[in-house]
């Protein structure tokens, strides 16, 4: 299939970080292969442009790489003056994507997640741990809600279920509190930034239990928060942060699982120190990409220094939002 | 003179636990024999793991595969695992092509062989990536020995320390002037026998380390004496326009501070602030900088402390790598427990033997 002919959603992740020279950096995706390019392909028909995908899947895998490859090729001919670049979340997805001839940089998605929107709750304030543990993910099977069966006091935090996802997690763990339910006094309801911040605040630790997925947010959102992390070991992203005294990195077994979460709940971390631990190793990846995005420029375009610091790529590149305001930047430009 | 550890092509095999070390004899006596080292000072390599057979070695221009060629017969018909690391950038018109040549023409001899090119920077992975050469990120600075690179304590007696051989393409001048600098290096590589006196001329206050060790004549230093010598100044420098330069993250696991010219090929990518001053390529630049530096000294462990975090970062990752690629070139899991079988000294392409064999013919 085309990757420029899917349907067209009406939101998607990306932004235009420069709009002259052109350089997006948007997200791999079911219906938008080559994110923002299979969105709006006649917006980079007649002018270069330097485009990064990013993932949300893992592809450590030969056949997701040779489908990317395929998509690459099929842009070369149909988007001739477009230059794609894959943002690999791991070395092995790297190796893979040049042993494949896929042009690529790693950049770990969790680089991109904001972190002002993500903090520890002020030093002064009174903080009463609820929940030993707090899960945020969506209920669905590939999550293995499962696996957090053992914890005693475990909130859930998701997007709008299925039906039938969220019975069966209710099955699953009868004990936990339901966040997004619970606030909406039975129904479904959204929980904005702010307020997940607090919920956070009220948990020990946080959890990621899904054995294969993306680089998953939700784990560098805990640790922006300054908590401490379980997780199973997993394919697709989040393990490249998942170091250091706050994190357990553990079998996919229940008892492992609750075992560590008490094992870090009985230890007192300072939330600043494991904000400034993961943060430090963003930090560190930041400064790598925006030298790289910087050389790639230069050899694309021969602009020199385009970027002087990381704030353009902030928040966006993992943020979704209808398409005229993502494309604001070059509408405005036009104008 | 980059602080070494000298290693021996596959004669590191020696190092391996004693089950491996056996495979390794009898089924290679060709890869362990002495006799079949036949290296010169260029040959850096080491198997990491004898079987699976996991090899790192070191790409130089004519030897694409480093030392595997020169076991090409003990290669032959056997499944392995290659890390080749980067000796120069590849950032620079036209040596990414040149390398791709090169790998592909010296692949076609070892078939077998997996190679997977250890870039620098992610600048080098994209351009392999685009010419279909497998690579992953593997800085030759994460193999630097942090048990041997480490603060010492007492007063500094030198503003700034240059670890770096004699060459022009390391720019000396550009430190001409910080007021009190030490000189740490290798001899010129090109044996450019004026390069020494020219250096003295354009330098006079500095001191030239290894010739005042050897009281007037070169004497090479051990990376525990590089050490203490790196100590003896509060900043470390950085001036060339390329390389990996791997005395940047030993001067950091030293607890110094750097400054650093604007380069290309990989020492960029451990120069954060505050530990690192990066300035424009003259010398008062250079000098004002180091002064800073001076007047408003970072606590040692401080940098130490980040250095080692850089490393754990830098080595977890490239672990999960190495392992997802033995499981999936040998259908081995966790091959590799832990860093330790790679920190046995991998970045040097070189021995300091033939180096100091002429000195001491002419002393």
């Amino acid at each position: 299939m085309s990757a420029f002919a899917g349907p067209k959603p009406g939101i998607a992740a990306g932004c235009v970080v420069s709009a002259s020279p052109l350089v997006t950096v948007s997200k791999r995706e079911a219906p938008l292969p080559l994110g923002l390019a299979s969105l709006a392909p006649e917006r980079f028909a007649d002018q270069p442009s330097l485009n990064f995908i990013g993932l949300t899947w893992s592809h450590e895998t030969t056949e997701l790489v040779e489908k990317v490859a395929r998509d690459f090729a099929e842009a070369e001919r149909v988007l001739s003056k477009a230059r794609f670049v894959m943002l690999a979340n791991t070395p092995t997805e790297q190796v893979q994507f040049s042993r494949a001839g896929v042009p690529n940089i790693l950049a770990n998605e969790l680089i991109f997640v904001d972190e002002r929107a993500f903090v520890p709750p002020p030093p002064g304030a009174k903080r009463r741990r609820r929940f030993d543990a707090v899960y945020t993910a969506r209920l669905r099977e590939l999550k293995r809600h499962d696996l957090a069966k053992g914890v005693d006091n475990l909130l859930l935090v998701y997007a709008d279920p299925e039906p039938a996802d969220f019975a069966r997690v209710k099955l699953e763990l009868p004990n936990a509190v339901f966040a997004n339910h619970d606030l909406g006094q039975g129904v479904y309801r959204h929980i904005d930034q702010k307020t997940l911040r607090d919920l956070l605040g009220a948990c020990g630790v946080g959890l990621c239990l899904s054995p294969v997925e993306g680089a998953m947010r939700a784990s560098i959102e805990y640790r922006l928060c300054g908590m401490p992390v379980v997780s199973i070991r997993s394919a697709g992203g989040r393990d490249r942060y998942l170091l250091g005294p706050h994190v357990r990195v553990v079998d996919a077994d229940p008892d492992a699982i609750a075992s560590a979460v008490r094992d870090l709940n009985a230890t007192v971390f300072d939330p600043l120190a494991v904000r400034e631990f993961a943060g430090s190793l963003i930090a560190f990846d930041r400064h790598n990409f925006l030298g790289a995005v910087n050389k790639l420029v230069e050899h694309v375009f021969g602009v020199h220094h385009a970027f002087t610091s990381f704030r353009p790529f902030a928040r966006f590149p993992v943020s979704w939002r209808q398409p005229a305001e993502i494309f604001a930047p070059l509408d405005a430009r036009a104008a | 003179m980059r602080a070494a550890r000298f290693v021996h092509g596959f004669s590191r095999a020696r190092s391996l636990p004693a089950g491996d070390q056996r495979s390794i004899l009898n089924r290679d006596s060709q890869i362990h024999s002495d006799r079949a080292m036949p290296y010169d000072s260029d040959h850096a390599g080491t198997v990491i793991s004898a079987d699976p057979l996991v090899i790192y070695a070191m790409h130089a221009p004519g030897r694409p595969l480093g030392i595997a060629p020169a076991h090409a017969a003990a290669l032959r018909g056997r499944k392995a695992l290659l890390l080749l690391a980067l000796d120069a950038t590849i950032e620079v018109e036209g040596a990414a092509g040149e390398l791709a040549r090169d790998l592909k023409s010296a692949q076609a001899d070892l078939p077998d062989v997996n190679v997977v090119v250890l870039a620098n920077t992610p600048f080098e992975a994209y351009l392999l990536a685009d010419l279909r050469i497998s690579a992953m990120p593997g800085s030759r600075s994460i193999f630097v020995d942090e048990s041997v690179f480490k603060p010492w304590d007492g007063p500094a007696e030198f503003d700034a320390v240059y670890n770096a051989s004699l060459t022009p393409a390391n720019r000396h001048e550009l430190a001409r002037d910080v007021t009190r600098l030490a000189l740490i290096y290798d001899r010129d590589r090109s044996n450019d026998p004026n390069r020494l006196d020219e250096l003295k001329a354009k330098l006079p206050r500095a001191t030239f380390v290894n010739h005042a060790e050897g009281q007037g004549a070169y004497r090479h230093l051990s990376p525990e004496e590089c050490d203490r010598h790196i100590n003896r100044a509060r900043v470390g420098l950085c001036l060339s326009r390329t390389g990996a330069t791997v005395a940047a993250m030993e001067y950091m696991l030293a607890g110094l501070p750097i400054v650093s010219t604007p380069s290309r090929g990989g020492r960029e990518r451990y120069l954060l602030p505050p530990f690192c001053r990066l300035v424009d390529d003259n010398p008062p630049a250079v000098a004002d900088a180091v002064d800073v530096f001076v007047r408003k000294p970072v606590p040692k462990a401080v940098i130490r402390n980040h250095a080692l975090h850089m490393l754990q970062f830098e080595r977890t990752n490239f672990l999960i790598a190495i392992n997802n690629l033995a499981k999936e070139f040998f259908g081995v899991e966790t091959l590799f427990a832990s860093f330790a079988p790679f920190q046995i000294g991998l970045i040097s392409p070189r021995d300091p033997l033939p180096m100091q064999a002429p000195e001491k013919a002419a002393s």
